[in-house]
Parts: C-alpha cells; sequence; structure tokens
C-alpha cells in the first residue's frame, strides 16, 4: 500500500447504555426520565462486541417489552447485538460505551485512519417514544458521541441523528455541532409520515448543504418506508438531490439491495433515472458494504456503473475490522478495493480528508 | 466502616465482668444498666452490629433481576439487589455524589437515580451516569461505585456485613451440619409470613430470652410447655461454639399445626438428624440471627437494636416451595393450614414479647441489680459474656483503662 492510502470505515458501530444517554441528557429529557424508564429493558451484555460486562439498561421497541413481560424473564433481556461470530478476536471491552481509546487501538491494528460511528437499535427505539421525548434522546446521543469522539476528533467520527419530525430542532442540532471536527455526518430519523421533500424539512437540507455534511441513512432510521434505492429514487424525483448538493450514503444494509439499486442505475431510463445514475457516478450517492469481493456480480456491476459510488463499512465490532486480502489488493491495486477503501469516502468526507497521511502505529510500522 | 464513637471507658467495670465471668452458676448476670445505657448501645452497635453479620431478609425476598430490599442497620443504610447476572449485590444506600439516599423501601428498578441530583448506578454499584460532570476536573466514574457491603447466602438467608474484613459468614457457621441444619430443606423453602414488632426492650433481653428455656413453663404455659415442657430442653454448650448457640426441645419432631402433625411435605434428610437434635431445635447465631427448624416448616428472627430500650424484631415463616406456591396463589386449604400455623406462631411471639418488654422495665429501676444464673440459662450466660468480651472492653488505645465505667464499679 503506498503510504499516502488511507482506509476509511464509513460504518462503525457504538451503542451507549441508556445510562450515558441519561447523563448526556438536557434538562428537558430530565424531566421526562421516569414515564422513558418505562421504555428500558436490563440488558444482558453480549460478549466478544466491546459491551460491557454487567448489564445495563436500553431503550427496548414496545414488541421487546412486551416479550419481556410475557416471559416473566428471570434474567435480562440479551442485547439486540449480532453474533459475534467473525468479528476481531480482539476487540477490546466496552468499546461501545466508553472506550474509544481500546476503537483506536483497534483501528490501529486494522490500519484504519478514520471510522464514522453510528448507533444501533437501541436508539431507534426511542423514537417511539414520541417526538419530543425522542429528540430528547437524540440531543442526548449527539453529546454522548461527541464526548466519546473526543478521544481522537480526527479519526474518530461522529454521525448525528436528527428527527424528521422536528426539521427546525435538527437543522439547529447541526449547525450548533458542525464546528466540532469529529462531526462528520447525519442519520435523518424519518418518521413514516413524514417526506423529505415537504416546506418544512427544508431548513434541515438547507443547514446540511450549508455545513457540507453528508446523510447517512441507515435501516432502523426511517422505519420500513424508506429503503435506499427507494429514498434514493424519491430524492432524485423530488428534486432534492438536484436543489441541495448533499451526499447521501446508505450503510448498514443487508447486501440484498444492492442488485435492485445496480439494476435502477442500469436500466435505459427516463430523465430522472439519468439523473440518479449520475449522482451515483458523481459519488452523491454511496452504497456502503461490509464485502469488497471484485467477483462478487452486484458489486462490480455497480462499481462499473459508477466506481465512485461504492466504499466500505464494517460494522465493527459486529463485523470484522481488519481486511487483509482487501487492504493488499488495495495496496497492490487501482481497483475497487481501493476505491472502496481509500478513495471514495473523502468524496462523502471532504471535512474529514487530511491535507498529509495520518500516522497511525500501523502506518508507522509499514502496514499502511 | 468508620466508627461513630469509641467508648470512653470499660462501659462493664472490672468487679462485674469478673463476676461475669465466672462459671455460670457461680456468675452474676450483666448489670442493669447494659440494658439500659447510651454508652453500653453505642458500643455495642461499633463493636457488634458494624462488625457482625447481620440477616436482613431471604433470597425469595428478590427473585427478578433489579429487585431490591433497603435495611437499615442502625444508622447504615443498606441496599440488597438482585443484579443482572442474577446474583445478589448490596450497596450502602448512599449517593457518592452528595449523600443523598438511594431508595426506599423495595421494589424493582434497571438502574438506581438518586432523586437529587439524578447520579444513576447500575445493579452492581458501579456509578454509570453523572449528568453535568463532564468540565469537573479529575473526577472518574469508576472511583465513585456505590459503597460495595458485603454478603452472603446461607440456606437460602441474605446475610450482610459492614465490616470489609469479618470472617466469612459460611465459616463462622461450617458446624451447625453437626446439628442437622442442613437436613430440613431450608435453603427449599420459601418465606410466606413475616411479622415486624417494635419492641421497648433492650435487644440482648430479647436473645437471653430466646435461648433460656427457664421461662418456658412460666411465659408460655398454655402455649409452649406443653408441646415442649422445659424438661426436655436440652443445652449443648459442647457442640456450640463462639458464634451460635443451639438449645434442643427433643421430642420425635415438631411442627406448628394444632394438632402436631405435619401437613406440609417434610424432608427425608430429617431422618439422618441423630435423635437427640430432634425436636424443636432452638438456633441462635450472635448476635441477633437465629433459626428454627421445624418438620415442615422453618421460624427465623431477626433482631436490631434501633436504641439502647428499643428492638426491631423480625419474624419469618417459610414453608416447602410447593405448599408456599400454593399458598401464594389462594389455595384454600393450604391457606387455612398456613393460617393455623401462623396463629400458633403469634400466639408464643406475643408472649416472648410482652414479657421482654415488662422485664425492662424493671431493669430501669434505681435499685435493678446484678441477678443470677441457673441450669437452664448456661447459654444466655455465655451470650452476655461474648457481649461483654466484645463490646465493653476499653478502647485498644487505653483510653478506657482506669477510667471507670458505666456499671459495675
Amino acid at each position: 500500500m503506498s503510504d499516502d492510502l488511507r482506509v476509511a470505515d464509513l460504518h462503525g458501530c457504538v451503542a451507549p447504555a441508556a445510562e450515558l444517554l441519561y447523563e448526556h441528557s438536557g434538562p428537558q429529557l430530565r424531566g421526562y426520565w421516569p414515564h422513558v424508564e418505562e421504555r428500558l429493558l436490563l440488558t444482558s451484555p453480549t460478549p466478544g462486541v466491546g459491551d460491557w460486562d454487567s448489564s445495563y439498561v436500553r431503550f427496548a421497541t414496545r414488541r421487546e417489552l412486551e416479550r419481556s413481560r410475557r416471559d416473566d424473564a428471570r434474567t435480562p433481556t440479551p442485547a439486540p447485538f449480532p453474533p459475534a461470530s467473525g468479528a476481531d478476536a480482539d476487540v477490546e471491552p466496552a468499546l461501545l460505551h466508553d472506550n474509544p481509546a481500546g476503537r483506536l487501538r483497534a483501528l490501529d491494528r486494522a490500519g484504519v485512519a478514520v471510522q464514522l460511528l453510528s448507533p444501533g437499535a437501541s436508539l431507534d427505539a426511542a423514537l417511539e417514544l414520541g417526538v419530543n421525548p425522542a429528540v430528547g434522546v437524540l440531543a442526548a446521543y449527539n453529546r454522548w458521541v461527541r464526548s466519546y469522539c473526543e478521544a481522537d476528533p480526527q479519526r474518530l467520527k461522529a454521525v448525528l441523528q436528527v428527527h424528521g419530525g422536528e426539521p427546525q430542532w435538527s437543522a439547529r442540532e447541526i449547525r450548533d455541532a458542525f464546528a466540532d471536527p469529529a462531526v462528520a455526518a447525519v442519520t435523518i430519523h424519518l418518521p413514516v409520515k413524514v417526506a423529505p421533500d415537504e416546506r418544512n424539512f427544508w431548513a434541515l437540507w438547507d443547514a446540511l448543504e450549508e455545513t457540507g455534511l453528508g446523510v447517512l441513512h441507515r435501516p432502523g432510521a426511517s422505519a420500513r418506508v424508506w429503503r435506499p434505492h427507494q429514498l434514493a429514487s424519491y430524492l432524485a424525483r423530488t428534486g432534492v438531490l438536484a436543489r441541495w448538493g448533499v451526499p447521501i450514503a446508505f450503510a448498514g444494509w443487508p447486501d440484498g439491495w444492492l442488485e435492485p439499486w445496480a439494476e435502477q442505475l442500469a436500466a435505459p431510463a427516463p430523465a430522472a433515472r439519468e439523473a440518479l445514475a449520475a449522482y451515483a457516478q458523481a459519488g452523491r450517492l454511496l452504497a456502503v458494504t461490509e464485502r469488497l469481493d471484485e467477483r462478487d456480480e452486484a458489486l462490480a456491476r455497480l462499481d462499473a456503473l459508477a466506481p465512485r459510488a461504492v466504499a466500505w463499512g464494517s460494522g465493527f465490532p459486529f463485523g470484522p475490522l481488519a481486511r487483509a486480502d482487501a487492504l493488499r489488493r488495495a495496496r497492490e491495486h487501482d481497483g475497487l478495493q481501493r476505491r472502496a477503501l481509500a478513495e471514495n469516502p473523502w468524496t462523502y468526507l471532504p471535512a474529514a480528508a487530511p491535507a498529509a497521511p495520518l500516522k497511525t502505529p500501523a502506518a508507522a510500522a509499514g502496514l499502511q | 466502616m468508620e466508627a461513630l464513637t469509641e467508648p470512653r471507658h470499660a462501659v462493664v467495670g472490672s468487679e462485674a465482668l469478673a463476676a461475669l465471668q465466672r462459671p455460670a452458676l457461680e456468675a452474676s448476670t450483666l448489670p442493669p444498666e447494659c440494658y439500659r445505657s447510651e454508652e453500653a448501645y453505642l458500643a455495642e452497635v461499633e463493636r457488634i452490629f458494624f462488625k457482625e453479620w447481620i440477616c436482613v431478609g431471604r433470597v425469595e425476598d428478590m427473585p427478578q433481576p433489579g429487585d431490591f430490599t433497603s435495611h437499615t442497620i442502625v444508622s447504615e443504610g443498606v441496599i440488597v439487589v438482585r443484579n443482572g447476572e442474577g446474583e445478589l449485590r448490596a450497596h450502602l444506600n448512599v449517593c457518592r455524589h452528595r449523600g443523598c439516599e438511594l431508595v426506599n423501601g423495595n421494589g424493582s428498578v434497571k438502574a438506581f437515580r438518586c432523586p437529587y441530583h439524578g447520579w444513576m448506578y447500575g445493579l452492581n454499584g458501579e456509578l454509570r451516569g453523572a449528568p453535568d460532570f463532564k468540565e469537573t476536573l479529575h473526577f472518574d466514574k469508576a472511583e465513585y461505585s456505590l459503597h460495595p457491603i458485603r454478603l452472603e447466602e446461607w440456606n437460602g438467608f441474605v446475610m450482610v456485613n459492614l465490616d470489609d474484613d469479618a470472617a466469612p459468614f459460611h465459616e463462622r457457621v461450617s458446624h451447625v451440619t453437626r446439628w442437622g441444619l442442613d437436613k430440613y430443606g431450608v435453603d427449599e423453602q420459601v418465606t410466606t409470613h413475616r411479622w415486624t414488632y417494635d419492641l421497648e426492650c433492650n435487644w440482648k433481653t430479647y436473645i437471653e430470652n430466646y435461648i433460656e428455656e427457664y421461662h418456658v413453663p412460666w411465659v408460655h404455659s398454655d402455649t409452649l410447655q406443653p408441646l415442649t415442657p422445659m424438661k426436655r430442653h436440652v443445652e449443648f454448650p459442647d457442640l456450640s461454639d463462639q458464634q451460635w448457640d443451639l438449645v434442643v426441645a427433643q421430642s420425635p419432631g415438631l411442627t406448628l399445626s394444632d394438632d402436631g402433625d405435619a401437613n406440609f411435605a417434610v424432608s427425608e434428610r430429617i431422618q439422618e438428624i441423630s435423635p437427640e437434635y430432634l425436636g424443636l431445635p432452638i438456633w441462635m447465631c450472635y448476635p441477633s440471627f437465629g433459626v428454627i427448624p421445624m418438620l415442615d416448616c422453618t421460624l427465623y428472627y431477626s433482631l436490631l437494636p434501633l436504641g439502647p430500650e428499643r428492638t426491631e424484631l423480625k419474624i419469618g415463616m417459610l414453608l416447602p416451595r410447593d405448599a408456599a406456591e400454593a399458598f401464594a396463589a389462594g389455595d384454600e386449604e393450604t391457606c387455612r393450614i398456613a393460617g393455623e400455623y401462623a396463629r400458633n406462631v403469634e400466639g408464643f411471639v406475643v408472649e416472648d414479647n410482652a414479657i421482654c418488654v415488662q422485664q425492662q422495665r424493671g431493669l430501669r429501676s434505681r435499685k435493678a441489680d446484678t441477678g443470677r444464673f441457673c441450669k437452664h440459662e448456661g447459654l444466655a450466660w455465655k451470650f452476655d459474656n461474648w457481649v461483654a468480651r466484645t463490646a465493653y472492653a476499653p478502647a485498644a488505645n487505653g483510653n478506657g483503662a482506669g477510667n471507670g465505667s458505666v456499671a459495675g464499679h
């Protein structure tokens, strides 16, 4: 790998316990807290994914709460994290919650320069609380994740969480947080009944364009309505992408959507679809995937159609962070791996792209 | 645990102590001042109740993760909680921020949140959330966990100790198997009835009453005496050790029913108990934890001093798990029988309570003086000696020696 090859991971995961969100909450959420407590579940730690080593509380969906009451569980509900199989063997304890130093060490070992951090299902479950408490939880999360990234804001990057049902608050949150060097992208939680082209929503797009932050759209942030290709298509068709130059990355989705996405981009089509392809080719629409196998048909096709439209997201600590083979190929070839690992992410994260390569311990040791 | 006070001088004078230390049938009782003076009380608190194992309930009181009970051991609030891993933990009931009591009573939580400024603690006592402390310099949450309290589960009882250096409870009572406590299946039983009494008497009067049979024909003439006459009570001073005592009202086996028959399941292992221990074994672990296992039920006692002349007495009745579940489900026949057992408990407990309060009133007299022990009060003599040895000796720094005493000049 050449010395200037800097790998960015657009999908690292955190899962702060509700106690930490409470700690970072504002007066409004603290006032709601006795009601919020009813929506919390005592949770068993999941071994091997950087969890705490003793139980904690997290937001739970209604379904989970009903199940736990029905089961009259004598043990805490397991965390909704996927099995750790395939994850790095040396994931340090607590890096999901409050051990950013451990995460940085993992990035060093893998030779990853920058990682975007997104929350998981437990934060999404808080959206069932209703708009006001949900906004309080998202604000608390934003404070928490920025505090987490303070360990090294040049490498740990926060994805702000905002609420589509409160675009004015969301716009303020984006502008207020933008000065923080750790803030690198925004996830908009889209309630079912909110359309992202509505006039109320414009303030949010304005704030994104003004700050240069991209959207990171992930599962759980938009109920079941907005799968990646549906949202991309909708935003193109309604003129949102034309009016606001905001890049949008789709991270954390099961890879099954890549095939229809490539199909959609390749289809001979009316103007709207051509525009969609153009946005992808310009790197404005970015498919973030864990797999980087050039022999994968859908991925190769997508890469051929829009070479700037694929980036890597590890899902760490639930997915493996080190991709030795991909890193080797990225080092040796100007192919998909190099684009996805070390080129396309910087189109999406222009503010995070440094002038000089970052000297991580791995780089210093010649691993990068 | 920091001491509130240290006795300024010997609580019991050397003459009174020497009189108590003579063989039981030559000894004098504790001076009455030991049952009413603030100084004796404070010495007992510091040297006994802040140092010894105290029973605060049963494991079934907290069946689910997050279930907690809170207790006050004299001045110290203690939370007992079942953590997420299913284990019981005990913490001091004091927020590490500015000392607010965290919880009151019993309940179920997912985390402990201080009602004052919202500090949040995990069930293992670790500080998980301290709002607005980001700017506070040199603040590490790991240094502000709730103070842990030692806890042990023993035969289903929850024992706590405020002294970090105390010997493990299991070790202290390891010899109880000699008389067969482990054969009754107490650990499999469940509490169905609880009684709490606030008694106007010194805690020692109740313990002495508990371990001597001399009062049975007089105080319990209509209740216990017909079932367990004094002549059948046997003390086992050789079996006892420094930490516990046993007196057995010998018979083939006793229960709490009106007709003397066991109505609930009887542990088969009771057959393994030597005959001399069969009947009504009355066991007392110093300072204030008593267990009385019977054929198909068990009574347990736990006492705490509330002041020199005030004591909290808690009694629980355990039934075999199946019976307890039927009782909880409202099974009519089980409830009737359990009610009969409970009524019989209340019958002799109120007699003991009344006589201890009456004795305390007598001990307040200016003319009250030391008494003597008879052959049926050997264990009371032993207990009093343990209290005097443990609590009334002058402080090690010598402050007390030669400075006089509260009792027995």
